[in-house]
């Protein structure tokens, strides 16, 4: 056990050693009072001292030895396989057995869950290491395990949710029926076929469409979606605030990473309470270098995701999530600028909702909205999707497919569902369907992050045709047995994931079958095109021609105008531009899909020229 | 008289519920029926029973959509449940009456009337808050506007104009107020004007029915007065009741003077024979109808008397159309 003899206070230890000054001693202990921490959690988060020289006065203050375990290795024999999550939520790993006696190396000898832990073992004797060689040491030596369950945990524990498998023999089956059936349809009864085509296809985009401008419709209104004021922040404690983790995944982002650091160092939320896990992959030298060169204080980790197949987002998540340590958890990517009090309005947005609620998500925008044509349509799409679609869902409570960052989750209930789909590339989606599934409720909170809307027509193509190769998986996974998935959400949920994210799927890929025949029909005039679209046919044809095209152009201008963003009005009239391009990337994904399901096509950050600029403010706030 | 059942169960300061019940569904499912029954009767009935048979479809259509709105606005199912059937004896009175009756006849009227109600409802909730979503109400209601005819769209637009320019001039600039209440329609109307180009005597002239006069609102220059009057008595009456209701229970605001301000311009426009589309007589009776509707939805009376006042009134009117 740790011995109690007489001991000199840690921080009069640390004054007496000269690594900090009386001011700062004292500036700690009031915020040690200030934000109920440790004081060496307060001491370390505030980047006063190094951490070496830290814990080696922590080993001072508690009178145990002091290990550097890169130097002195730990015994891998020693670890026990259902103890990884334990060494790496309360910081300790057992170091070496002599003599009968098993020896801990711990960051954190004071943690009262440790001393529980241990407690009547006389043949148990701590020494102290620092945090960073705890949890590098067990990367080292279960890092192959962590990253095996990083892929397969979700296809062994709920194998039905698992995207690993593309189609299932029954939905092949069905799939080639379909098809058969269909081309023989066409080929015995062209007109009979193509006019029931016409007519599901128009009468479920024009269902979809008449969606869509509800869900606009309702969140026009004052008062939409979760709403956090700002009086409601102030009113939290900061002591009462719990241990927040924040992943920041990342591959080859060097250049943004000074952003994102100055982003995280301005959130309104204690330093000593945040556990914030870059993730990177162990092959991305370039990152792991420039994120040490920034020499970011002890809040920050590096996670060096081992490397395995699939290579994707989800995948390094689930790793880095068996290292981390907090009541709640988000995700933030590399050039991610969230709003300062994002995390205390996540809290008390928990608080508010109650023990139901799994996840709640942020509304996302840009910062380089005016750099040209291709991001103004971005900020104009998002606005819409996070401003207005989301927060309405929110209400009829209904499932919402996350999105990609700033979505804040309970971490025992993301552990519970099983945290990510490795084999996903869209996993924030399916996530959100997974929780509606298991009857977890999933909120939009009043909170904004701003990102690099993608610049780039190629580097565009690539990022959406990702998104809806995954949005088909996840269509795909969740249709594997329609009926549970009805009495798991309900008519209201079933129904809202067709239109939603069917509605998605089926637009970008129907969209040319729409604008050829209408081109064909006004250059060339011909008669024969009116045999496929019967009088009640045509009707809603033209109708989602002209009322929903109006209509949807209408909603992005109402999204943009709530965000006051006024400039960007006129630029939604050229959105059925932007819909052609989205078509563009609905078939690459979809021969994706066919040819390399699991591929994550990465989308490449810090090519906005309005990256220089932020990365100026960033190195001026250091 | 005291407030013994109040009509109001809900406190207004409860949010407005947005779940679908299942009871919504089934009435849904109810209106489809009864419009494709509308729809049906054109093709099967005899001469008079698809007049009755297609007024009362399409007045079923009416009064479920109705009665789902009273709900949602906060009126108790019983009053909502009476106005409702009231509304259903009204509406099929009045389409059974009209001196056209047809399908696409009354698709114009009916056009308008629900175009009319959609007004007076924004304005309502322009009268609560001032937010985007009235505007953004007004203006998909706007880009709807091809189901009704000229001199209502005009009396629309003039009012939106009065109303949403005036008080978002100050957010976004004058330039991003038109856009936000006129885009949907002014896209509309060139799609639709483009497609008249291309496909002439198409969809436009098939909806809005220009050739049809009906019984016009003027001999010569002169307003009818006599026959609006005689022809529209009962629905003037209830639209009287309701104004009337609306003024004890110190409901008066913007919206009634919006709809004076509609109804003042309908008769005077419906002077103009030069305009195409011109307002017919049992136009103007629909458009009183759904106005009173309108005013009664925007904010329910809270006075039981008041209710039953306007519950026999509009008996009445139905009883005084069907006889007449």
């Amino acid at each position: 056990m740790v011995p109690a003899p007489e001991r000199i206070l840690l921080g009069q230890l640390l004054l007496h050693k000269k690594l900090i000054t009386s001011a700062q001693l004292d500036e700690a202990l009031a915020r040690q009072f200030r934000w109920g921490s440790r004081l060496g959690d307060v001491i370390l988060a505030s980047g006063w001292v190094k951490p070496l020289d830290f814990y080696r006065v922590l080993a001072d203050h508690f009178q145990l030895e002091f290990v550097h375990l890169t130097e002195h290795p730990v015994d891998a024999s020693l670890f026990q396989a259902n103890a990884h999550s334990e060494y790496a939520q309360y910081l300790y790993l057992p170091w070496r057995k002599q003599n009968g006696v098993l020896w801990i190396a711990t960051a954190e000898p004071y943690s009262a869950e440790l001393l529980a832990r241990f407690a009547g073992r006389e043949d148990v004797r701590f020494v102290v290491s620092s945090k960073f060689d705890v949890l590098w040491e067990l990367q080292r030596v279960v890092g192959h395990a962590f990253s095996q369950h990083a892929v397969y945990a979700l296809a062994k524990f709920d194998p039905e949710r698992s995207a690993s498998i593309v189609m299932t023999r029954t939905q092949k089956r069905a799939l080639g029926v379909l098809l058969v059936g269909g081309i023989l349809s066409f080929v015995f009864f062209p007109v009979t076929s193509a006019i029931v085509f016409n007519g599901l296809v128009n009468g479920f985009l024009l269902v979809s469409f008449l969606f869509r401008t509800l869900l606009c419709w309702m969140s026009c209104a004052d008062q939409v979606g979760l709403s956090v004021s700002k009086e409601e922040v102030d009113a939290i404690a900061d002591a009462d605030l719990p241990v927040y983790s924040i992943l920041v995944p990342m591959y080859h982002e060097p250049r943004v990473l000074p952003i994102l650091a100055a982003a995280l160092k301005a959130l309104n939320y204690p330093p000593s309470k945040l556990d914030i896990k870059l993730v990177l992959e162990e092959d991305d030298h370039e990152t792991i270098d420039a994120a040490k060169a920034l020499a970011l204080d002890a809040t920050f980790e590096i996670v060096r995701v081992p490397h395995s197949e699939p290579r994707t987002k989800p995948k390094a998540c689930n790793y880095a999530l068996r290292l981390a340590r907090g009541k709640y958890l988000t995700i933030y990517d590399a050039e991610d600028k969230p709003d300062p009090d994002q995390l205390k309005k996540v809290v008390a947005a928990f608080r508010k909702l109650g023990g139901n609620t799994a996840c709640i998500q942020a509304h996302l925008n840009y910062f380089n909205a005016e750099e040209n044509w291709l991001t103004r349509m971005f900020t104009l799409e998002y606005s819409l999707w996070f401003d207005m679609f989301l927060p309405a869902l929110d209400r009829l409570r209904v499932p919402i497919p996350l999105g990609g960052t700033s979505n804040h989750f309970d971490l025992n209930k993301l552990r519970r569902v099983g945290a990510w789909d490795p084999f996903n590339v869209t996993e924030d989606a399916d996530l959100g369907l997974r929780f509606a599934a298991r009857g977890y409720h999933v909120s939009v909170v009043n909170s904004v992050t701003y990102e690099e809307a993608n610049s780039h027509l190629p580097n565009w193509i690539r990022q959406r045709s990702r998104w809806i190769k995954g949005y088909i998986q996840t269509w795909l996974v969740n249709m594997r047995h329609p009926l549970r998935l009805l009495e798991q959400v309900g008519w209201n949920g079933f129904l809202s994931f067709q239109l939603f994210v069917g509605g998605t799927i089926l637009s970008g890929l129907i969209y040319p079958f729409l604008v050829v025949p209408f081109v064909a029909w006004l250059v060339t005039r011909t008669g024969e095109l009116q045999r496929f679209f019967p009088p009640a046919i045509l009707f809603v044809s033209l109708a989602n021609l002209i009322v929903g095209n109006s209509c949807l152009i209408y909603l992005s201008m109402l999204a943009v105008a709530k965000r006051r963003y006024h400039s960007l009005l006129p630029q939604a009239l050229t959105v059925p531009g932007y819909w052609l391009l989205q078509s563009i990337a609905a078939y690459r994904g979809l021969w994706q899909l066919v040819h390399n399901p699991f591929y994550w096509e990465k989308t490449v950050h810090g090519i906005s020229k309005f990256t220089d600029a932020e990365i100026a403010i960033a190195a001026s706030k250091r | 008289m005291a407030s013994a059942s109040l009509p109001m169960q809900k406190s207004r300061s409860q949010p407005r519920s947005v779940s679908f019940t299942r009871g919504s569904g089934i009435l849904l499912i109810v209106a489809v029926g009864a419009f494709s029954g509308t729809l049906l009767l054109q093709h099967l009935a005899s001469s008079q029973g698809r007049v009755l048979g297609s007024a009362f479809c399409m007045a079923v259509v009416l009064m479920v959509i109705w009665f789902l709105h009273l709900r949602s606005s906060g009126f108790s199912l019983k009053w909502s449940a009476c106005f409702a059937f009231l509304m259903l004896g009204v509406f099929t009175a009045v389409l059974v009456r009209a001196t056209s009756p047809g399908w696409m006849h009354w698709w114009s009227s009916v056009g308008c009337g629900v175009f009319v109600y959609v007004m007076l409802w924004v304005l309502g909730m322009h009268e609560r808050e001032r937010g985007l979503q009235p505007l953004a109400t007004a203006a998909l209601a706007l880009s709807l506007g091809i189901v009704a005819r000229p001199p209502v769209i005009l009396a629309c637009i003039l009012l939106s104009l009065v109303i949403f320019l005036d008080q978002r001039r100050e957010e976004g600039g004058l330039l991003s107020s038109f856009m936000l209440l006129f885009t949907p329609a002014l896209l509309c109307a060139v799609l639709l004007g483009f497609l008249e180009l291309v496909w002439p005597g198409g969809l436009v002239s098939k909806v809005w029915d220009l050739g049809y006069v009906g019984e016009g609102m003027t001999t010569g220059t002169a307003l009818r007065h006599d026959a609006i009057v005689f022809r529209s008595s009962a629905t003037l009456a209830l639209v009287a009741t309701v104004l009337a209701v609306r003024v004890l229970e110190k409901f008066v605001g913007k919206t009634d003077l919006g709809f004076v301000f509609l109804l003042l311009f309908l008769v005077v426009i419906g002077t103009m024979r030069s305009l195409p589309g011109r307002l017919t007589i049992d136009d103007l009776r629909l458009v009183l109808t759904f106005s009173a509707c309108s005013l009664l939805a925007v904010k329910p009376p809270t006075r039981w008397l008041s209710c039953a006042i306007v519950s026999v009134v509009a008996a009445t009117a139905c009883l005084v159309d069907l006889v007449k």
